[in-house]
């Protein structure tokens, strides 16, 4: 009854709206409005998509139309209420007409249409947010966003831990209940989240070139891939992708959950080789990295390119297959891949293609690319990509949406963006993750970083996973020889 | 005796963001007339302030001895993650011409503090990004300041148009500085970065007093004689401020009459030689505090 009522009130209001809204005249321009969501493509379950009108009129209104039903509000900011929202979305695909008041008379601008995919996206998304800095940070934190409305909560903040730095958080399978990350300086180590239990893993070992770095999962749950990484950065003068993050030596190995050891292969320690980003296969036996020849840096840091590379690989037994397969070839293409991330059908291989180098975020070229992995072709997702760099890509449980950072708001603080990618491996028209301020991205100070699709939300206690890090010694990891 | 005196006086002019009349802009003669020379030199962070101060005026190569220094690092401080020297590391890169590390320092500086909307740090930061051409980065910042309160009339115009840049009293001389091609920051060292910026902008001073300051607070004469024999009597260093004479007479140790060549006036050669003579005979060197060779014969006893 009480819904009833509301809903009476409403459909009262967006009366008195639409009296006010008389159009007398239309203007043969798109609107100028922020974020641009014009011929977008959503899942039917995304938040509103708040934007405004960023014209000089005095008066604005945005009418949005699907199927049946109307909704009309007054600008500049077009506040959708998220029940209106979801009204429009149950009805297919989206009209809206923004109009401004001049003269005393309504005009319109070009409608454009915000394109409904009954292809739900994951519910939640996991992601870092931290200044866009080189060496010094000072608050950062994981946070968990639902995609269906604008809650965030914070996974871990560093205020907890003493302001040290985390990264590299990673799930498996998008589960909350399985999820990993690390810490550096002050309460440094790994920390698992795994069954209900918190672990702190003490990582580097004597055998291995560093503590674990860049993590993926195995689907199985039993192991997480991860490269070992000498990491290090420098400053361009001119250049303006501003700074270089390179490895002067790495490679890949596998960390066994339950037994606290890393593994690896020859073949993924080649001292002649840089192996790094590993990722996996959805039946958990190919082990998918990217491989370069290893090059003297800093100065032939231009002359880094990585292809992907492919082993196969016994979740049972943990052995390694005897040969290396590359899916993707530097040589070839001319340019470098990092961040390889396989569909959840194992159909296709996201990645980020750049010109040369590892850390492609830092790169204005980078853009992502889709390598069919049956017929070998690579797609451009122009749709998805801009003229700034685009990386930390993910897909959806149903591989039907994939979620990745851009700079392409200004060329430096790192924003999300969710593309539609249909079966055959076309993308749709990127939309801005949508906040509930319009001018919240223009405000925001801090970059998001590794958006990470998650099934529901990370329930580890903040206070406990604090604790634990100050307190506990941690398990020392250990290598074991097998091969 | 007439010391040599560089010409050029102007005062730069600096951070101009404003909130209505409280001006964030630095006083750098109130920075030199507060310092307090405690003989020691311990505090780097405020040694490079007034180094800074120095080189904003004019007069780091005349008057660095003048005060008590302490090697390099009281040029350019350590770096030690603090917002304060970030800012002060900023500054004088910043100062000296090289715009990326500045850059670098000053967003170290931002993301580091407490005050992420710093409007000292980010309003540097819309110079950075002007000078590089970064102009969408400074638009942000812009609209965050103007948000907060501060005029930026003074940097909007120039967003997206690289002739205004270039033209600009303040910014053009930077951008100027910026290296054609392009390298890596400080791979070979800050001196050889400052020879790349002197060598394609000679007519940007501070580059020339830093690199000269530099080597002299080092005690590398080698460096020094290498920086003489490539700037002197060109535009970038037509005539030796006092603290390069002071520098080039000990130089005349190694090739007699060296201090001729490079025009060093005969009064300090004097000095110089009574200098050297107090030294043997165990005089009182009072007189010659506040000259290179005095910190150099202290440099060498520490």
């Amino acid at each position: 009854m009480k819904h009833l009522t509301t809903g009476l009130l409403m459909i009262s209001i967006l009366c008195a709206c639409a009296r006010d809204i008389d159009i007398c005249e239309h203007i043969d321009a798109g609107a100028p409005v922020f974020p641009d969501y014009s011929g977008v493509t959503v899942p039917v379950n995304i938040a509103p998509l708040i934007f405004r009108y960023d014209g000089d009129a005095a008066q604005s209104a945005l009418i949005l139309s699907a199927g049946n039903t109307v909704f009309r509000m007054k600008g500049p900011e077009f506040g959708i209420p998220i029940k209106k929202w979801h009204a429009l979305t149950s009805e297919g695909d989206i009209t809206a007409t923004v109009c401004i008041k001049e003269d005393g008379v309504w005009k319109a601008f070009k409608p454009f249409t915000i394109y409904v995919s009954a292809d739900k996206i994951d519910p939640y998304v996991a992601y870092r947010l931290i200044p866009p800095g080189y060496e010094t940070w000072y608050k950062l934190g994981i946070y968990q966003r639902s995609l269906e409305s604008f809650t965030e909560k914070p996974v871990i903040t560093n205020d907890k831990t003493d302001n040290n730095c985390m990264n590299c958080h990673s799930f498996c399978n998008r589960d909350p209940g399985k999820m990993m990350f690390h810490m550096r300086a002050k309460n440094g180590g790994t920390y698992t989240w795994n069954e209900g239990q918190i672990e702190k893993l003490n990582t580097k070992t004597p055998q291995t070139i560093s503590a674990l770095v860049y993590p993926r999962w195995h689907p199985s749950g039993k192991y997480i891939g991860f490269s070992v990484n000498d990491i290090a950065q420098f400053f361009h003068t001119t250049n303006p992708n501003r700074i270089e993050v390179y490895d002067s030596m790495s490679d890949v190995v596998m960390y066994d959950v339950d037994n606290h050891e890393v593994f690896t292969s020859p073949l993924l320690t080649d001292t002649t080789r840089f192996e790094t980003f590993p990722a996996f296969s959805p039946d958990g036996k190919t082990l998918y990295f990217c491989s370069s020849p290893a090059q003297k840096v800093p100065g032939g840091y231009k002359d880094i390119r990585y292809s992907i590379c492919s082993i196969a690989f016994d979740p049972e037994t943990g052995a390694f297959g005897d040969r290396i397969d590359t899916v993707y070839s530097a040589a070839r293409s001319g340019h470098g891949a990092t961040f390889p991330r396989v569909s959840p059908d194992g159909r296709f291989i996201l990645f980020t293609e750049t010109d040369y180098g590892c850390f492609a975020i830092w790169h204005h070229d980078a853009d992502l690319r889709l390598l069919n992995l049956e017929d070998g072709s690579i797609s451009s997702l122009d749709e998805a990509n801009s003229a700034e760099a685009e990386s930390y890509h993910c897909w959806s449980s149903n591989g039907r949406w994939i979620i990745y950072v851009s700079r392409r708001l200004d060329g430096l603080y790192s924003r999300l963006y969710i593309s539609h990618i249909d079966e055959n491996g076309k993308a749709s028209k990127a939309f801005l993750l949508p906040q509930k301020d319009s001018h919240y991205y223009e405000e925001e100070l801090r970059s998001y970083n590794v958006p990470e699709f998650i099934i529901g939300t990370v329930s580890f206690n903040m206070d406990d996973m604090a604790k634990i890090a100050k307190n506990d010694p941690g398990i020392n990891v250990t290598f074991s020889n097998k091969e | 005796m007439k010391f040599f005196v560089i010409a050029v006086l102007a005062i730069l002019p600096c951070v101009t963001a404003c909130k209505g009349n409280k001006s964030v802009e630095t006083d750098w003669q109130k920075v030199i007339a507060s310092y307090k020379d405690d003989g020691k030199a311990v505090n780097y962070h405020e040694l490079a302030k007034l180094n800074l101060a120095l080189a904003e005026t004019g007069r780091l190569a005349e008057d660095v001895f003048k005060y008590t220094q302490a090697g390099s690092a009281g040029l350019i401080p350590e770096w030690n993650r603090t917002n304060e020297v970030g800012t002060v590391l900023g500054d004088v890169y910043w100062s000296m011409g090289h715009v990326a590390y500045a850059q670098r320092m000053y967003f170290e500086a931002l993301v580091v503090g407490e005050n992420e909307r710093d409007p000292y740090l980010l309003t540097r930061l819309v110079q950075t990004n002007l000078v590089l051409g970064a102009y969408r980065v400074a638009e942000k910042y812009i609209s965050i300041l103007e948000n907060d309160g501060f005029d930026c009339s003074r940097y909007k115009p120039l967003l997206y148009d690289d002739s205004a840049v270039d033209s600009d009293p303040e910014l053009g001389p930077k951008r100027r500085c910026v290296p054609i091609k392009d390298h890596i920051s400080l791979e070979e060292g800050l001196e050889e970065d400052l020879k790349v910026i002197i060598r394609q902008n000679p007519s940007y001073r501070n580059a020339v007093d830093y690199l000269g300051v530099l080597y002299l607070l080092e005690c590398n004469m080698d460096g020094f004689r290498g920086f003489l024999d490539e700037f002197y009597g060109t535009e970038a260093l037509p005539k030796l401020p006092k603290a390069f004479a002071e520098a080039a007479c000990m130089l005349s140790q190694l090739e007699s009459g060296y201090w001729k060549k490079v025009g060093v006036d005969k009064r300090m050669w004097n000095d110089y030689r009574d200098f050297k003579t107090r030294i043997e005979t165990r005089l009182s060197l009072d007189k010659y505090k506040g000259t290179f060779w005095y910190y150099i014969l202290r440099a060498n006893n520490q």
